[in-house]
């Protein structure tokens, strides 16, 4: 991640998150935060604890960030890919941007149908004694329950807006969204098994050299032994390959069929 | 195989939550950010390191990386990182780290370091890698914390103990892991009681004395793969087996040396001083060699320590003498004359010469000295002479020896320091060194000069060494330490040294050789062993890091 690139991500996260932004020419971004993103992002309950008490005027702080690694200022802080504040502010979209309802917004003048889509961002993460990450997206149609790949990157160019737009009525969708989110699971799940995994193999056969490794150690009478037991499940859980499906966001999108038929 | 495959399902009850109550619904824009934040996070590749884009202000020098990478994709993450004394193992094990959190391969991990360094370790892991490491100060840390550094005394006593065994650790990191050189400790043996998922053993000195000292290391983190105890102490002893031995350790070692390093190094530069002892303290020395005579059935070994304290201080020579004395090693009527003697000594020659040195010099100096006894005196002699100075040994608590580091920095001239204080201690901030007495294995030297000589130091180091003419210190530094240039930084060899002295103690060689019948035999002796340490090739490849 460039610094030019944090400084954009900063910048739209909090004029997202709904803070004033007082300057963003890179590399410095300064932000009047409001009362949610003060509380997450700056560690102070005991004043919003007071504030709540006592009834005062609650008075949000200031951030200057800066994304200049060379800066020397005391007033700046510097942010950058690793930093934990930057982690910090990840973490805050994922938690705010989890769940989503939004509407294609269009320029017709009589009434224009759009149908429910269901969307779903995952990551799946290959682990064993190393790990590799594969984010996926897919969309279904809620009525015909066509499923499509790479939703995410099809929906940007969109007009999505969070209320439904004038003219506009939402199709009733055939397909519960729960039901669509076990539909994707169940596809990943068979495409997975489906795959190939040479990185499994290979962590298997490394812990196979160490576990054999373990018993040329012990005698065979101490094969029973805590010890023994401890030092091979250890191994195990170097090892042990492992895909981890996590479930990033997801939501509702009604888009017009036009554009539907172009995904 | 097998592989295990779970869902996370905690987004599908926000999901079904926001359903019913018709939101709270995330805009575009924040929804698009929170995908791109999982894009920037998603690690790309089994392969290759990828902390150092999270850590751009971080410098890391070729070999640290490299090293890093070793252990990551060579090694699954069970590794001792043995690199010479000053090359920053510390940021070496950070950097591993912080790649397995990255990686989310560990989230709880566990650093055992010396008391002294707790505050350092935690300090560096904070600063340089984000890492949240907490020291362990209060009990609730081990469970509440996910990244605890600790003293290893403390880890392994109760209460700690019981608790520290039921964490489920996914990496363990030991700092001055040559104190598990021994299998019958009881260090080693809380080591080995604990889950080691992946596990760095850092030391600059895997082989201190003898190389089932690296047998029982390696035995901590891959049982077996040097064998069994029995089947590798049978096999060492041939020289192809001690090959294959080599290659072997090579998959679970990487050690950098300072010469195949790309770090520039400043310059050592050494000054040998001959001390003269005043006709008294010359009477002592004699009667204490004298001894040899009337105490039938005193060893090389008892001598040889009392020649050299001797040479240190009355104070150090007196600590033995009564020690002795109440064990009954040695008589009311043989030491009586000794003793008088000593009474008759007023100055002492070398602590005068230190004095001069220290005076004549604006500069920060630490000294080093075997002796607790001559520590004190020292510490006081200087006093007299309105020279403050702090003491630095292995006894002080954490934080008295950050706290005597930061007198040190900040506001005295003068470091003490005894050997048990040497290890792990950073003084980058200081350039000169004197080796008030010396220890006579050269890789306790090598670890003192590392307090100075290390990455970050940004000036030449010079190093003094004080000797008494016509003593066993004279000779230990004509015949072993000028021989092997050990001070001008290229210490050849010593740890092959030490693997093919196997099962004998290097220490335990040169008091032999001291003690030899004739001066010319002594000679001989030490002058096989520099011949072995000054041998420019390395024919067994040691655990160079290609």
């Amino acid at each position: 991640m460039k610094q030019a690139e944090v400084h954009n991500y900063l910048r739209r996260f909090f004029q997202a998150g709904g803070a004033e932004v007082l300057q963003s020419t890179p590399p410095k971004l300064d932000v009047q935060l409001n009362k949610t993103l003060d509380l997450e992002l700056m560690n102070r309950p005991f004043y919003w604890h007071y504030l709540e008490k006592t009834g005062g005027d609650p008075n949000p702080l200031k951030m200057h960030l800066s994304t200049n690694m060379q800066s020397t200022a005391k007033a700046e802080e510097k942010v950058h890919f690793g930093s934990p504040r930057l982690h910090q502010i990840f973490a805050s979209a994922a938690d705010k941007g989890a769940v989503t309802r939004l509407y294609e917004q269009h320029d017709e003048q009589s009434q224009t149908p759009l149908y429910p889509w269901l969307g779903l961002n995952i990551r799946i993460s290959y682990t064993c004694h190393r790990r590799r990450d594969d984010l996926r997206s897919f969309g279904v149609q809620l009525i015909s329950g066509e499923t499509i790949d790479a939703f995410m990157k099809r929906l940007s160019p969109l007009p999505l807006v969070p209320a439904i737009p004038d003219y506009t009525f939402t199709m009733a969708h055939l397909i519960q969204p729960t039901s669509a989110v076990q539909r994707i699971k169940k596809y990943l799940l068979d495409d997975i098994q489906g795959q190939k995994h040479t990185w499994a193999n290979e962590a298997t056969k490394r812990m196979e050299e160490d576990l054999s490794l373990l018993d040329r150690f012990y005698d065979e009478r101490d094969e029973g032994s805590d010890a023994y037991m401890l030092e091979k499940e250890a191994i195990h859980q170097q090892y042990q390959p492992a895909i981890e499906l996590t479930f990033i966001n997801g939501g509702l999108f009604y888009l017009r069929k036009d554009t539907g038929a172009h995904l | 195989m097998h592989i295990d495959i779970s869902f996370s399902t905690d987004w599908e009850e926000t999901f079904k939550a926001a359903l019913d109550n018709e939101g709270p619904w995330a805009s575009w824009e924040m929804f698009s950010l929170a995908y791109e934040a999982e894009e920037h996070k998603a690690v790309p590749s089994f392969d290759g390191l990828v902390a150092p884009t999270h850590l751009p202000e971080l410098s890391l020098y070729d070999h640290q990386w490299e090293t890093a990478r070793r252990v990551v994709e060579d090694m699954n993450g069970k590794a001792i990182l043995a690199d010479e004394v000053g090359l920053g193992k510390t940021i070496e094990a950070g950097l591993v780290l912080k790649e397995y959190m990255i990686r989310g391969l560990v989230k709880k991990a566990l650093i055992l370091s010396p008391a002294s360094l707790v505050n350092q370790w935690t300090q560096e892991l904070n600063e340089k890698f984000y890492i949240p490491a907490v020291p362990q100060k209060k009990t609730y840390v081990w469970d509440q914390c996910d990244v605890v550094v600790a003293s290893m005394d403390t880890a392994k006593r109760a209460p700690h103990r019981d608790i520290v065994m039921e964490q489920p650790y996914d990496m363990i990191i030991i700092d001055e892991a040559h104190k598990l050189k021994n299998a019958n400790t009881k260090n080693y043996a809380f080591i080995k009681s604990l889950k080691k998922r992946f596990c760095l053993l850092c030391t600059a000195t895997p082989v201190q004395n003898r190389i089932e000292e690296l047998f029982h290391l390696v035995s901590i983190l891959k049982p077996g793969h040097l064998g069994d105890e029995r089947s590798f102490k049978a096999q060492y002893k041939h020289e192809q087996a001690s090959e294959d031995i080599q290659a072997l350790v090579q998959n679970v070692m990487v050690r950098n040396r300072r010469d195949n390093t790309n770090v520039t190094w400043t310059k050592r530069h050494v000054e040998n001083y001959s001390v003269e002892q005043t006709e008294e303290e010359r009477a002592m020395y004699d009667a204490v060699c004298d001894l040899k005579q009337t105490v039938h059935d005193l060893h090389g070994f008892s001598l040889t320590t009392l020649q050299r304290e001797a040479c240190s201080s009355k104070e150090a020579l007196g600590v033995t003498i009564s020690n002795m004395l109440k064990k009954g090693m040695l008589s009311e009527e043989q030491v009586t004359p000794l003793v008088t003697i000593m009474n008759q000594v007023k100055t002492n020659a070398k602590a005068e010469q230190v004095l001069k040195q220290l005076q004549a010099s604006e500069e920060k100096t630490v000294i080093f000295t075997e002796y607790r006894a001559t520590q004190l005196y020292l510490q006081w002699f200087l006093a007299q002479h309105k020279i403050r100075s702090v003491p630095f040994r292995g006894g002080f608590n954490r934080g008295k020896k950050d706290y005597m580091r930061m007198l040190f920095r900040d506001h005295v001239p003068v470091m003490i320091a005894t050997e048990a204080g040497g290890e792990g201690l950073n003084l980058q901030f200081c350039h000169h060194m004197i080796n008030y007495d010396l220890p006579w294995n050269p890789m306790r030297v090598e670890q003192r000069i590392g307090r100075i000589h290390r990455l970050g130091q940004e000036q030449d180091v010079h190093i003094t060494n004080y000797a008494i003419d016509n003593t066993v210190e004279q000779r230990i530094l004509h015949l072993l330490y000028e021989k092997i240039n050990m001070f001008e930084g290229l210490i050849g060899r010593l740890d092959d040294i030490l693997e093919r002295y196997s099962g004998q103690a290097l220490e335990k060689y040169v008091e032999d050789a001291l003690d030899s019948g004739t001066e010319g035999e002594a000679r001989l002796k030490l002058h096989h062993l520099t011949e072995l340490m000054n041998q420019e090739d390395d024919p067994y490849e040691t655990g160079r890091s290609s």
